[in-house]
């Protein structure tokens, strides 16, 4: 391989956005970059960071409204952002290739998934017909697709969504470029899968000599993967260098924010495990305050004792219509799951996409049937309650912050309705009492009080959460259930979030039950943690006990397939 | 797939025994409101006997429920009567079918030709003249009704210019259908041009299409294979709601430029108040957007691989 | 995995820190205070207001209303006098159009004309809305046999041409009740029209339902202790109605033009109502003669600028509220 040369080379590049007639809006400001022949590196940011923008420029790739203001963009030492037409298409494929982020919105629906990847060879010159058709079935072996021969004749909806992202992995490298822009390419999948492909990927580019631009929100994977780091900001490279040194020695403010904050990274540090330690015993003091009101009052449902909520054997079984209209199929999402959840505590609930977990925090919600075993809110099962009266006082004390921030509130509400909305139900307080709760709602997650008459379209996913908080604590509940309540966040957001939610479990004596897919997050929050694969519970353990000593072997993987987990941190 | 195909025939079942119950309500109302047998001797007068046989023939002694009943019976094995004329009407919907038909043909490739070229064009080049000038112009023939639209290309082409005849009359031709079938046409050109175009600027800025030119496909190969072929969908969908439009579309274009088709027919015996013949025709009407629209369906179906497999 | 001793860094990929003035870190997730509050609806408006198509339309209909409630104001003439010595006969002082084939004004006509025409459509468009909007919601959100009977139903109703329909129910009134009068005959193309086109909106609306159903604060409200009914009621009903409120502007243009087609067929509202519908049936044979076309032309003109006016107003209406609609 020779060094001397750089593939690509980015010089002081500007893009911009028009925006009405006149004004453009910059994207990316002055952003300096090299790729050698055969090296991976990595561009890191979060959304907005203009990590995107800058790839799709490469190869003119830009939105419609998007323009390449300023800079050069050197591909094997010619400028190609003045290039024709001709040109790039004739670099697109051969010579740069693309591996784009969501599987399903990537792939044409109306095409077999061989043939748009023989698309690919014949645009490119690579092969036609039969040979072609030979060829697409290789590219799926070697992108880690089994029984590809019959893969290739199927549409992208079969597929799953892993094997979606190793088929747009085999349209990528093709035509064999010499530069592979993954944009990130593994961010829909679930963390096991991930490693693999990313591992697979890493292989083949080793071994056919290709360069990677990786495009990613997770610092930890990064620095994994590549050799060579650039952190960008808001349109600019904030920092940039060999990987290893920038994560144990950031310099710029904002690299050192993300370092000390992503959680693969973070929940290695002993600060932070010190820290979730000190929330918890406050918490649990709290709590037991709580717990000794409770057992007195006839307001309150509960006995007051340590076990606020548990779990026994509770399973749920959907039954679907099957291939014929008179043939059912009985699937079991939940099987068999046992746990407990003592006052003060965070009990969290860790699993891949189809482990069942979030249908576990749907049926203690009541939200879902349940199909067989009980669920005990402080000794009453609820089930077994009886009339609105109790029904109503099990919903108080037990309340859902949801996932997605954009759906989790109604866009026709003021933030202030929102809010209000659970005490008017309970007819708590008078218009002026609700008002004064809700202000100091709005205080207790940080939020500024003119909020209160904005509506979410007009607030940032991390804020709509945060009031999706507020109303899920208006009526001063015990239990509060976070179902992939960060998930869909930005890194430096999720952890602002986490601390919140740290901070009011710590001051109210909260319980917690808390529903991730990501185990490096569970170790900031949660004391115990129950890990979950195909609707039942694989291992049930403290924190530590499952972070230091696994037992399963499904455990183990997960643990291993945290991005960035093996990356030794300097002063850890 | 086949049981795609197996339970879209099972719903048109309860669907054709649903409209002619409705149909046949509505004829009925018409009998109780007038008196059925005056009616279709217009001003002549009736005697008892032939009254009485009249009634008998046409059942209009029966209660409703009946009626309807002896329709369906009649239906299933083809016989629908009798018109007050004497001739089945069978035999009159056969007649009055061919030209419809030819119409109703020539007006959906007309709409569905014209009307995807435009709107691909426009989407393709969105914001530009040619894309300002089709939305003008499919809303303006939105707008107008279709009979307007009918007399002005009439008297234009037929009056005016004396390109082509005003009125076709008995002995009709294609080309004669020429001006009709474009004025027919027109509401749902104007739909196409703008679902097509709607699709296709959609698709353009799609993630698909951005990995599809990522690979390396020319504007052609892309424009090809992942915007119309995607764009095409929506039209389709569109055209099963289309026929029924089209069917509606026929009883006034059939009016204005005189054809014998079986809106016409349709349209006549309505004002007569012929009975048999109305729910006759009505319910050919339905069954054959059932059938077609089944066929649409079907279509769809061949066309997006996600219905088929799922 | 990354060799861990440090290795000298190739030209360009040296290590660069950035002068933290040139990139200033922001809060993380500030509330940005300095906007006014915006409601969904305010934000819809503004969009509204800044299309050239929204004022044209809101033009039309200012016009169109000032014409209904005071046609007075556009013209001297009385539309229900006619001399037959005018026939056909050509404009002139306080008749800007001329005369139609029995002597009547066409423009005074055409003014008048506007309330029928006008009424017919938004009493159709607000039947259908009714009917819609209750079956959608009904099938969309209790589902199960409940949705199955209301689709059924309104697949066979949907079967039906509804011109066809119309023309059936129409002429079997006409017999019931032949001396209806102004408003009984404009209720029974009301009604007509009212009960075979339901179907459409009520399509619209059970989709937009199944969506909005399954989002988290419909769950979130669940969670509180609401009922299924005031879930409905306050959460799912409104989030669901914004297509439905686009098709309904734009079906409103549809139905002036259906009650048009009826006149033209000789069944809609009556040769006694001054309507534009009838105006252009009438006019129709003098095209094959070519005599003053006047006489066609200003009523149909007339229609389609309404409706015309309706169907922008719908499609702007839609891209206002749907952001993914918008032209940008």
């Amino acid at each position: 391989m020779n060094h001397q040369e750089p593939l690509l080379q980015i010089d002081d590049l500007h893009v911009g956005f028009k925006a009405g007639r006149k004004k453009i809006l910059p994207a990316v400001e002055g952003v300096n970059l090299v790729i050698y022949p055969g090296q991976t590196v990595a561009i890191v940011g979060e959304s907005g960071s203009g990590k995107s923008t800058t790839a799709h420029a490469v190869i003119d790739l830009l939105p419609g409204t998007g323009r390449v203001t300023g800079g050069r963009i050197l591909f094997e030492g010619t400028d190609i952002v003045a290039a024709d037409r001709r040109k790039i298409l004739a670099l697109r494929g051969s010579s740069i290739g693309l591996v784009p982020q969501d599987p399903m919105s990537n792939l044409n629906p109306l095409w077999r998934v061989g043939f748009q990847i023989k698309e690919a060879l014949i645009a490119n010159g690579v092969a036609h017909g039969k040979e072609a058709d030979r060829r697409v079935v290789e590219l799926l072996e070697e992108a880690g697709l089994p029984d590809a021969e019959r893969r290739a004749h199927q549409y992208p909806h079969e597929f799953s969504g892993g094997m979606r992202q190793r088929a747009l992995i085999a349209m990528g490298l093709a035509a064999r470029p010499k530069l592979l822009i993954a944009d990130e390419p593994t961010s829909a999948l679930d963390v096991t899968v991930q490693k693999q492909i990313l591992d697979h990927l890493d292989g083949l580019t080793a071994t056919l000599g290709v360069a990677v631009m990786l495009i990613t929100h997770d610092l930890g994977l990064a620095a994994e993967r590549a050799d060579h780091l650039v952190v960008m900001y808001r349109g600019r490279v904030v920092e940039s260098g060999p990987a290893l040194q920038i994560l144990q020695d950031p310099q710029h403010p904002y690299t050192q924010r993300l370092v000390s904050k992503a959680p693969s990274i973070a929940s290695q540090r002993l600060s932070s495990i010190k820290a979730r330690a000190q929330v918890k015993e406050q918490a649990v003091e709290q709590a037991a305050e709580a717990a000794a009101e409770v057992a007195g009052s006839a307001d309150q449902l509960g006995e007051g004792s340590g076990q606020i909520l548990a779990v026994e054997n509770l399973t749920k079984v959907f039954t679907l219509r099957g291939a014929r209209p008179w043939q059912k199929s009985h699937f079991t999402a939940v099987d068999q799951v046992s746990f407990g959840v003592q006052r003060g505590t965070t009990t969290a609930i860790v699993g891949e996409s189809g482990s069942g977990k979030s249908t576990v925090a749907r049926m203690i919600l009541g939200l879902l049937p349940i199909t067989e075993g009980r669920v005990i809110f402080d000794g009453v099962d609820i089930q077994q309650m009886v009339g609105n009266d109790q029904r109503l006082k099990f919903r108080r004390q037990l309340q859902p912050v949801f996932q997605n921030p954009y759906a989790s509130l109604d866009p026709l509400y003021s933030i202030y309705r929102s809010i209000e909305e659970p005490l008017r139900t309970h007819g708590v307080g008078t218009s002026k009492e609700r008002e004064t709760k809700v202000r100091d709602l709005l205080d207790k997650v940080s939020l500024p009080s003119t909020v209160m008459s904005r509506y979410p379209a007009e607030l940032s996913g991390g804020q709509r959460q945060r009031v999706a908080i507020a109303r899920a604590l208006a009526l001063d509940p015990e239990v509060v259930i976070c179902d992939e309540a960060v998930s869909a966040l930005d890194v430096l957001v999720q952890a602002q979030i986490l601390e919140l939610l740290n901070d009011l479990q710590a001051e109210l004596g909260l319980s917690y039950l808390f529903i991730t897919h990501d185990l490096a997050v569970v170790r900031q929050i949660a004391d115990n943690v129950l890990v979950m694969q195909d609707g039942r519970v694989v291992e049930q353990a403290s924190v530590s006990e499952v972070f230091d000593n696994p037992q399963q072997e499904y455990t183990r993987k997960l643990l291993d397939a945290i991005p960035g987990g093996s990356i030794p941190l300097a002063g850890v | 797939m086949w049981w795609y195909v197996a339970k879209r025939l099972l719903q048109t079942i309860p669907v054709i025994i649903g409209a002619t119950f409705i149909i046949s309500l509505m004829t009925y109302l018409r009998q109780i409101g007038g008196d059925p047998v005056a009616g279709m001797f217009g001003d002549r007068p009736v005697s008892d006997a032939v009254r009485v046989q009249i009634e008998q023939q046409y059942h209009f002694d029966e209660p409703f429920i009946i009626q309807w009943l002896l329709f369906l019976k009649g239906a299933v094995v083809g016989d629908f009567g009798t018109a007050f004329s004497g001739q089945p009407v069978l035999d009159l919907v056969k007649r009055a079918f061919p030209v419809t038909v030819t119409l109703a043909v020539m007006a959906l490739i007309f709409e569905m030709v014209l009307g995807i070229i435009v709107g691909t064009i426009a989407g393709l080049r969105r914001g530009r003249w040619f894309d300002q000038f089709s939305l003008v112009l499919s809303l303006a023939l939105i707008a107008i009704p279709i009979f307007v639209v009918g007399f002005v290309l009439q008297w234009l082409f037929g009056v005016e210019w004396k390109i082509f005849p005003a009125t076709v009359g008995g002995d009709w031709t294609i080309e004669k259908l020429i001006i009709p079938a474009i004025v027919l046409g027109t509401t749902s050109f104007a739909y196409i041009v703008r679902l097509t175009r709607g699709s296709v600027a959609e698709s353009l800025v799609s993630d698909h299409v951005r990995t599809a030119r990522a690979k390396g496909l020319s504007n052609g190969r892309v424009v090809r294979n992942h915007v119309l072929r995607n764009s095409l969908v929506p039209v389709v969908t569109f055209l099963g709601v289309d026929l029924g439009a089209l069917m509606a579309g026929a009883v006034i274009t059939e009016g204005i430029f005189n054809i014998p088709g079986v809106g016409n027919l349709a349209f006549r015996a309505i004002q007569q108040g012929q009975s048999p013949t109305v729910i006759s025709v009505i319910t050919i009407m339905v069954l054959v957007y059932v059938v077609t629209s089944l066929v649409v369906d079907l279509l769809y179906a061949a066309l997006d691989p996600r219905i088929r497999y799922a | 995995m990354p060799d861990i001793s440090s290795s000298t860094p190739l030209p360009g990929q040296e290590r660069f820190v950035a002068s933290v003035s040139d990139t200033p870190l922001r809060e993380v997730d500030a509330v940005d205070t300095s906007a006014p509050p915006e409601s969904q609806w305010k934000e819809a408006w503004k969009h509204l207001r800044s299309n050239p198509l929204f004022w044209v339309a809101s033009l039309v209909m200012v016009v169109l209303a000032v014409m209904i409630a005071v046609p007075s104001l556009f013209t001297s003439a009385d539309p229900q006098y006619a001399n037959l010595s005018d026939s056909l006969g050509p404009a002139r002082d306080g008749h800007p159009f001329g005369f139609n084939k029995q002597g009547y004004d066409v423009w005074a006509r055409t003014v008048y004309g506007a309330r029928a025409s006008v009424t017919v459509g938004l009493l159709a468009t607000l039947i259908v809305a009714l009917l819609g909007i209750i079956t959608g919601a009904v099938a969309g959100f209790f589902g199960g046999w409940l949705d199955t009977i209301v689709s059924r139903f309104s697949d066979i109703v949907f079967s039906i041409p509804l011109l066809l329909a119309c023309i059936s129910v129409i002429s079997a009134v006409n017999n019931l009740w032949p001396d209806r009068g102004y408003w009984g005959s404009i209720m029974v193309v009301v009604l007509a029209l009212g009960a075979f086109a339901w179907p459409q909106i009520t399509r619209q609306m059970r989709g937009a339902i199944l969506e909005v159903k399954n989002l988290e604060f419909v769950d979130a409200a669940t969670a509180i202790g609401a009922s299924r009914f005031t879930n409905l009621r306050r959460h799912i009903v409104p989030n669901a109605l914004a297509p439905v409120i686009v098709t309904s502007t734009i079906s409103l243009g549809v139905f002036i033009v259906s009650e048009a087609s009826l006149s033209f067929l000789g069944l809609g509202l009556p040769s006694t109502v001054v309507s534009w519908g009838n105006d252009i049936s009438q006019a129709q044979v003098l095209v094959r003669s070519g005599d003053n076309l006047d006489v066609l032309f200003v009523p149909a003109t007339a229609l389609a600028v309404t409706v015309l006016g309706f169907i922008l107003l719908g499609e702007a209406v839609r891209e206002a509220i749907d952001p993914k609609a918008r032209k940008s």
